[in-house]
């Protein structure tokens, strides 16, 4: 399992390594019921302190994508939906790339309206 | 070894023992009978003897000093770079230690009639263990540290794996290499084993059988992780063992395949200028370091590890 950080993230690192965690589970490189390195192995082998790991973690089980078990670690949660997850980071890249060339929300949600019907799909 | 190190190594391992052993001796002396018992029959009814001057030299000296030599010659050769190095070479010094406490015990047992004079209950295994944890604690705590590699100059070679897609660049890459067929089997093996004679010879037996379970247990699975400092290899009981490699030592990284044969077993493994993780035969990650050593670790999907290494050893 590959995690990747993005050089332009500008968010706390707990944040980064928990978005990190699940791009790897959208892009199935994770599946649901892996396990994930311990926090200790995380922080060690990156020089990362152990309370960052720790806090990206806890905020990916709180967020119900991992589960934390006493004596078998952190793994990925059972029912994680691994479609919707991957959506969310398509959707995360196409607005980074809409930044980019400088496109605005109201714009990208314009131009989603727009190609949403040519696609053969009903809107409400 | 160098020089200094061998001399700490014998004065823990070897001379302290040693001199315990025949203080705790000498002091049984006046207790002992000319004759002792060295060995005894299957109805516990002792069957050798020797002169208790004789049994002091085999004891203590033969023994101990047997144990500990062959044991130093075999781990003398590990480098001190190794992964677990100053884990290994302790070995010996709790083995004499064991050696020692045994001895010990043997001779309290034998004081007084020679004609009652008692084979040690097995539950004295209990004692020689500790003793051997003494050993190989002090051994540890005095032993050689890791040394201070040479820095790595420039970037791995043209010809070594990189990850495809560096652009957002490698952070961690983390993955297993469970149990093989060997390890399985071995395990397997050792646990009918020990229920076997726990129940035929006594559980004390268990004592003996379940640390050897609990190592085999402990080094079955490996999860490897690597990230921008080290790569951390912890084991499969409840994360021990848990040895490391720092990136700043590493050359570049390769995959390979490690034979279970090549290495003469699983676990903890030293060739001549290698060291092996190895949990079964197969896919194998390979860092070449510094120092000219290598470390192999068996490791499932090596070829991405090896690629997220050397983009790694690249970015920083």
């Amino acid at each position: 399992m590959l995690l990747q950080l993005d050089d332009t993230d500008t968010r706390p690192l707990y944040q980064q390594i928990a978005s990190a965690i699940r791009g790897a589970v959208a892009t199935g490189d994770l599946a649901p019921q892996d396990r994930l390195p311990s926090g200790r192995d995380l922080a060690e082998s990156s020089g990362v302190t152990l309370e960052t790991v720790q806090r990206a973690y806890k905020s990916l089980v709180e967020e119900g994508l991992l589960v934390s078990r006493v004596g078998r670690g952190t793994s990925v949660a059972k029912d994680v939906d691994v479609d919707a997850l991957s959506l969310q980071a398509e959707v995360r890249a196409l607005i980074v790339r809409a930044r980019q060339v400088g496109v605005d929300l109201d714009d990208l949600i314009a131009l989603v309206r727009r190609q949403w019907p040519e696609t053969g799909a009903t809107t409400t | 070894m160098s020089i200094k190190s061998l001399v700490v190594y014998s004065l823990v391992g070897a001379v302290l023992p040693l001199v315990i052993g025949i203080v705790a001796l000498a002091w049984a002396w006046p207790d002992l009978p000319a004759e002792v018992a060295t060995h005894w029959g299957d109805d516990g009814q002792p069957d050798g003897f020797m002169t208790r001057s004789t049994a002091l030299i085999v004891w203590q000296v033969g023994t101990l000093l047997g144990v500990w030599v062959v044991l130093t010659a075999a781990v003398a050769r590990v480098p001190a770079s190794a992964p677990g190095a100053r884990g290994i070479k302790a070995v010996p010094a709790a083995a004499a230690w064991g050696v020692a406490m045994l001895t010990m015990g043997t001779a309290v047992a034998q004081r007084g009639d020679v004609a009652t004079a008692r084979s040690l209950s097995g539950w004295w295994v209990g004692w020689v263990l500790l003793a051997a944890a003494v050993g190989a604690g002090l051994a540890y705590a005095l032993g050689d540290p890791a040394p201070d590699m040479p820095r790595r100059t420039g970037d791995p070679g043209d010809d070594v794996p990189r990850l495809a897609d560096t652009a957002s660049g490698a952070e961690w890459w983390t993955g297993v290499a469970p149990a093989g067929r060997t390890m399985l089997a071995s395990a397997a093996g050792l646990l009918v084993l020990s229920v076997v004679t726990a129940w035929v010879v006594g559980p004390w037996v268990l004592l003996l059988t379940l640390p050897v379970l609990a190592v085999l247990v402990a080094s079955s699975y490996a999860r490897v992780t690597v990230g921008r400092k080290k790569v951390v290899v912890t084991g499969g009981l409840f994360g021990w063992p848990r040895l490391s490699v720092a990136l700043d030592s590493v050359v570049e990284a390769l995959p390979t395949t490690a034979r279970v044969r090549q290495w003469g077993g699983v676990g903890l493994r030293t060739r001549p200028g290698a060291t092996g993780i190895i949990t079964r035969g197969g896919e194998a990650l390979e860092l070449r370091r510094t120092d000219g050593t290598t470390v192999v670790i068996t490791v499932d999907d090596a070829d991405t590890a090896a690629g997220a290494i050397n983009s790694l050893l690249e970015q920083v």
